[in-house]
């Protein structure tokens, strides 16, 4: 609405050359779209945290990742990006976290992609009581000094060169915890990013 | 001979910005239709159940109103005589799959995101309310 009016605004002022107006409004309009981004976000996590209650079910994780593939299509054609996956396995979960989880990794693995197309590996190694995933990418990586509080919410590293809310990893971190796991990241500037996060195996919930 | 009458159209909307913003949809694309706005929960129940406007083609209500939701309203449009059938947009801000299902279940046509461009909010509502009315002359046709 703030948006709608400043648009309106714009187009009934017109263009005025060297007036302090058009970047004022230029301005209500760039914080208007940021604002809407972060409640857009918001909401996202409130819809987590809402889907938390649900019971913990088998989820095939092969499953999950094909429909946020099929969740993000546009971006990962606009970007030409290579995902690969398979053999991933069944874990007690809740399939809406599941597929938000792998979506918001993906998503950030496209967005701060580096020159390169996006390639992106997704695996899961089994331990005694847990699954480790991995997401894997050669993106533009991240600098450890930032690896605890990119988890936080309304965090964002980057301007408006990389939209977003600042939620995502926010969002990761209430679903795998909401499911008994973890979730941290190794990377280093220039050298990609692995985003790994945990899920308990069905015996270790017995 | 069919008598010609002006399609009316109810919405129910206290954010008097949004109301203008509606307005600007129905006057761009244009439609053809009378907006009759109502801008109160409370005013839009007492219209609903005493059926005080008549021949309504169709309904856009607002999902959070201030002091009560569009749901209610849904509800009770959905078991009012005479609007049974009324074509219905449920409008909101939120993009939340719970209020999506819980519209849908209540008999929603649609369930509209209202855009926060200004270009794509007099689309998407300018669009919505023309498949509202085309819902209507096709019940109407067939009944």
């Amino acid at each position: 609405m703030v948006l709608a009016y400043t648009q309106m605004l714009e187009r009934r002022l017109g263009e005025q050359p060297g007036d302090d107006v058009a970047l004022f409004l230029h301005y209500i309009s760039t914080g208007a779209r940021r604002l809407d981004t972060l409640l857009a976000g918001l909401r996202r996590f409130i819809q987590t945290t809402e889907a938390s209650e649900q019971e913990l079910t088998p989820v095939d994780c092969n499953a999950a990742v094909d429909q946020a593939i099929a969740n993000l299509q546009s971006a990962v054609t606009a970007a030409e990006a290579e995902i690969s996956f398979g053999g991933l396995p069944t874990v007690p979960g809740v399939a809406v976290l599941i597929v938000q989880i792998f979506q918001n990794l993906i998503g950030n693995a496209i967005r701060y992609r580096s020159e390169a197309a996006p390639t992106i590996t997704i695996s899961a190694q089994p331990e005694l009581t847990e699954w480790v995933f991995s997401i894997a990418d050669n993106g533009i990586g991240i600098d450890p000094r930032h690896h605890s509080r990119i988890f936080g919410v309304f965090r964002r590293l980057h301007g408006d060169e990389h939209p977003g809310s600042g939620m995502g990893l926010a969002i990761c971190k209430a679903a795998v915890e909401r499911m008994g796991g973890r979730i941290w990241v190794e990377s280093n500037p220039g050298h990609g990013s692995i985003f790994r996060f945990t899920i308990p195996k069905f015996e270790a919930l017995s | 001979m069919t008598q010609v009458r002006c399609n009316r159209v109810l919405l129910i909307e206290d954010n008097p910005a949004d109301v203008f913003l509606v307005r600007e949809a129905i006057r761009c694309r244009p439609i053809d239709c009378d907006l009759e706005v109502v801008e109160t929960f409370e005013g839009a129940m007492d219209v609903v159940k005493s059926g005080s406007i008549p021949d309504i083609h169709a309904i856009l209500i607002d999902l959070n109103l201030r002091t009560g939701s569009g749901l209610d309203i849904l509800n009770a449009v959905r078991s009012t005589d005479g609007l049974k059938k009324a074509p219905i947009a449920i409008l909101t801000s939120s993009d939340s799959p719970r209020d999506r299902d819980a519209a849908m279940q209540l008999g929603a046509d649609l369930f509209i995101r209202k855009p926060s461009d200004l270009d794509s909010f007099l689309n998407d509502v300018g669009s919505a309310i023309s498949r509202l009315l085309g819902i209507a002359q096709r019940s109407a046709a067939a009944s």
